[in-house]
């Protein structure tokens, strides 16, 4: 990238190119990189855009032995079905819910956990520090699911027997669909608040130290430093990682909700992904839930335009 | 001009892994060319009668649901030797493990097109047969073949007209074969309680609801089992669809159809918004508060409950047979269904003759439908049972007064019954088409389980009908509703008894049933009900 950059820089001074024959002339030049290039976009074409062509059983009444091509079509009476089932509202809200929580929640915290590991001046605590905190994010979803279970159980759990000793009831956490939301999110900010505050520390090992000298000379105190220098200097991280995970706002995690999920608390603990699942792949409803699907899709992408367009507004980055 | 390359190379990198992927099912759509069954190479290598069933050995793909206790179905005794008697060899391909992704693979070898040449112990349900079957006609009508070539099949359907009528569907043709249980006892969960339980704390088995919750209170206070610990489950339910099925009988409440439904003079009525089913809830819901009830019962954590039973820390509960706790069911007896608040005494926790009707089915890519017919045929006779259950008279097991006798190196073996067994055939987990009598009965029966089977015996409902397959329109009406009633009810019946969900909102949940359409459901089963009358 950076050569082709170059690359552009030279060939634009060069005047005896007529400027109609300019692109194909680079092309040519610079062969090599463009079918280095062709490469990933046939990949995209091939494995990303055909296979688009199967949300059109969201349209249609999805039949196995006609292929998708030749199902005939139903126009929006899935979407319909969707819309109008008791449990559509549930099922938004109980999915954009916890994500807004998440979101809430787990985006800041490796943000503060890397500037607090930032200021750490032994660097073995330092990095013993980075390294217990981003362990569990190699623990398996499967395994997490099994830890909370054992836990949090009213009877043998650490966490209840704990309750008990300060006189308090114990509760059952894993049965109660108020508590689904607080244990999902903040088992996955231990999960993975390490793991997602590396790029923030390498966004803040780029921090030019003579800025943070000057601010000391300055006479900034230590909260002073972060709030002026380090914060600034990875504001654009921020941003681009936020984005991110706006795009992947209703994707929230399918298995851990699927694992966590049971009879008891289904209210709040059933979302798009895991409805999709259990009709669609379990329940041969195909097209019912492609169009839930595409539902969900459609969702994430406005929400990533918008917040893009917002981005772009208010600070200099943005996706595009 | 660095920076600003750096700054563009991290954003198309991060556009890059925005690249949401839609999920969409991908299917080959590949035109199949319609194979008549009987095509003349296949029939002429047919035998007449008898074994083999081909002369010139015949490879079937078949696609199945593994339970944990199987050996690979390709190692399976009766399997190996069914092979060099018939000369039909089957094809085993990644049989998944478990329950979930079974369901799974076998909703997307449908939705790709990817059929197998037969579904063998597939858990085929209604719905799938119905979609599958009469819809899609991806698996084949059964009827003439079983005319044909299945006299074992046939003399079943000629004696029994109930396993015919089961396993019809709404169009008229077969598409599926059952397990047929002639013997009572195989269709019914027993009622067992701890007879030791009960001798050392000086209680009979209780006939009633007061009675119910002394014992079980008892079990649960005065440390029956003797170690000093409060470890006894006084009442053990393994998950929530028992609540159906135990105690409703008690309540007036039957399982007919393959659904919560009692049929009274020719009227099909769904109770799960009657009155009778909020007592049996609201007598659930006190078992659960006082901590007679298993706790866990709802999470359906079957090998959690297993590992109870198998230790005897269970004081009372329903199951078929006495396989998971072998070592101690002589702490064990059957007993009788308690006598409800309104006098009834029936024991719903029955199934239907053929049942379940999914064990097998043919599909239109299998080239020698005659031969496969008579492959599955066998299991149908006497004989054919014996085999399958029992393996091979030697090898794992000896007659004696003209009974099969399982050997006790299969039977103490050390990784359990089920385990051995899972090596000879697929007896355990069930599910696999064949037919049991009273001849040689079940191998999972043993005397104990008969004789806990006689407590309950006079206590059947008259006749258990089996699950309608309905027809296309009624299919299409009728699945999102009852997904959405069955949702509703289990997650309603689980708080209900849990006392998340006060009975004052008794009102409201039978009215969200209205508003789902519960009439419409009961509708289709009326209709369903007289069409088979």
């Amino acid at each position: 990238m950076m050569q082709a950059e170059a690359a552009k820089s030279t060939t634009s001074t060069n005047s005896e190119w007529k400027p109609k024959h300019v692109l194909r002339k680079r092309i040519l030049v610079r062969y090599e990189l463009y079918l280095m290039l062709f490469i990933p976009i046939i990949w995209y074409i091939l494995f990303k855009y055909v296979p688009m062509y199967g949300i059109t059983i969201a349209f249609k009444d999805f039949s196995a032995t006609k292929g998708i091509l030749g199902s005939p079509w139903a126009g929006l009476a899935h979407f319909e079905r969707f819309f109008s089932s008791v449990y559509f509202w549930e099922l938004l809200w109980n999915t954009i819910s916890l994500s807004l929580f998440q979101l809430l929640f787990g985006f800041p915290i490796p943000i503060l956990l890397a500037l607090l590991l930032n200021e750490i001046r032994l660097r073995w605590l330092q990095k013993l520090l980075q390294n217990v905190s981003y362990i569990p994010h190699f623990l398996s979803i499967i395994v997490l699911v099994g830890m909370l279970n054992i836990f949090l159980d009213p009877e043998t759990g650490k966490i209840n027997q704990i309750l008990m000793m300060l006189g308090m009831d114990s509760v059952n956490f894993m049965q109660k669909a108020e508590w689904f939301q607080t244990i999902f999110v903040s088992s996955g900010i231990w999960q993975h608040m390490g793991w997602g505050s590396i790029i923030y520390l390498a966004a803040l090992s780029g921090i030019d130290p003579t800025l943070y000298e000057a601010a000391k000379i300055d006479g900034a105190t230590r909260l002073q430093r972060i709030k002026h220098v380090s914060i600034p200097g990875i504001m654009p991280t921020i941003i681009i990682l936020f984005i991110l995970q706006i795009g992947q706002l209703m994707d929230v995690g399918f298995e851990k909700a699927l694992l966590m999920q049971n009879p008891i608390n289904a209210s709040k603990s059933d979302i798009l992904p895991t409805f999709v699942y259990k009709n669609g792949i379990m329940g041969g409803q195909f097209s019912y839930t492609a169009a839930a699907g595409l539902f969900n899709a459609v969702i994430d992408f406005t929400l990533l335009v918008l917040v893009n367009w917002f981005a772009k507004k208010k600070t200099d980055s943005s996706l595009w | 001009m660095l920076v600003k390359t750096r700054k563009r190379m991290m954003m198309m990198l991060a556009a890059a892994l925005t690249a949401t992927t839609l999920t969409s099912a991908c299917s080959n759509s590949k035109e199949e060319p319609v194979t008549s069954p009987g095509n003349t190479d296949a029939a002429s290598n047919l035998t007449e009668a008898g074994f083999p069933i081909v002369n010139e050995p015949v490879t079937l793909k078949v696609f199945g649901c593994k339970d944990p206790n199987h050996a690979e179905w390709g190692d399976v005794l009766i399997f190996k030797e069914y092979e060099k008697m018939t000369n039909v060899k089957l094809q085993f391909d990644e049989l998944p493990a478990n329950a979930q992704g079974c369901d799974e693979k076998r909703n997307l070898l449908f939705a790709a097109n990817e059929l197998p040449d037969i579904f063998l112990r597939a858990n085929l349900t209604n719905t799938d047969i119905a979609r599958y079957g009469q819809q899609e006609q991806m698996l084949i009508p059964l009827e003439g073949l079983i005319d044909e070539h299945a006299p074992n099949l046939k003399s079943i359907f000629e004696q029994y007209p109930e396993v015919k009528k089961s396993v019809t569907a709404a169009d008229g043709h077969i598409y599926s074969l059952p397990t047929v249980r002639l013997q009572s006892s195989g269709r019914s969960e027993k009622i067992w309680i701890n007879k030791e339980w009960l001798a050392r704390l000086d209680l009979k088995a209780p006939t009633n609801v007061d009675e119910l919750f002394t014992v079980l209170r008892a079990f649960r206070d005065n440390d029956p089992n003797g170690n000093g610990k409060q470890d006894e489950i006084p009442l053990g339910l393994r998950d929530i669809g028992m609540v159906y099925s135990t105690f409703s009988g008690s309540f007036g409440l039957e399982q007919q159809m393959g659904y919560q439904i009692n049929i009274k003079d020719d009227q099909v009525n769904i109770w799960l918004k009657d009155e009778r089913f909020k007592e049996l809830l609201q007598f659930l819901n006190q078992l659960y508060s006082e901590k007679l009830l298993w706790q866990d019962f709802y999470a359906g954590d079957i090998p959690n409950w297993r590992s109870n039973l198998s230790q005897a820390l269970i004081g009372m509960f329903f199951i078929q047979a006495s396989d998971p706790f072998l070592q101690v069911e002589n702490q064990f007896t059957g007993m009788t269904p308690i006598v409800g608040p309104h006098g009834d005494q029936t024991h719903s926790a029955t199934g239907p003759i053929a049942a379940p009707i999914g064990t097998f089915a043919i599909s239109k890519v299998n080239k020698n439908p005659e031969a496969a017919i008579r492959w599955v045929d066998y299991f149908f006779s006497e004989e054919g049972s014996k085999f399958f259950q029992y393996g091979v008279e030697g090898e794992t097991y000896t007659m004696k007064d003209g009974k099969p006798v399982i050997h006790d190196s299969i039977k103490n073996d050390s990784r359990g019954f089920m385990a051995a067994l899972g090596q000879v055939n697929l007896v355990p987990g069930g599910s696999f088409p064949h037919v049991v009598t009273d001849t040689f009965g079940n191998i999972v029966e043993n005397d104990k389980v008969l004789e806990a089977n006689q407590f309950i015996e006079d206590y059947l409902p008259e006749t258990v009908l089996g699950a309608p397959i309905f027809d296309k329109a009624t299919s299409d009406q009728i699945i999102p509703i009852k997904a959405d009633i069955d949702k509703y009810v289990r997650e309603s019946v689980a708080k209900f008894i849990i006392g998340e969900l006060s009975f004052d909102k008794w009102g409201e949940y039978a009215a969200t049933l209205e508003k789902m359409k519960i009439d419409v459901l009961q509708k289709a089963y009326q209709d369903a009900y007289d069409a088979k009358k």
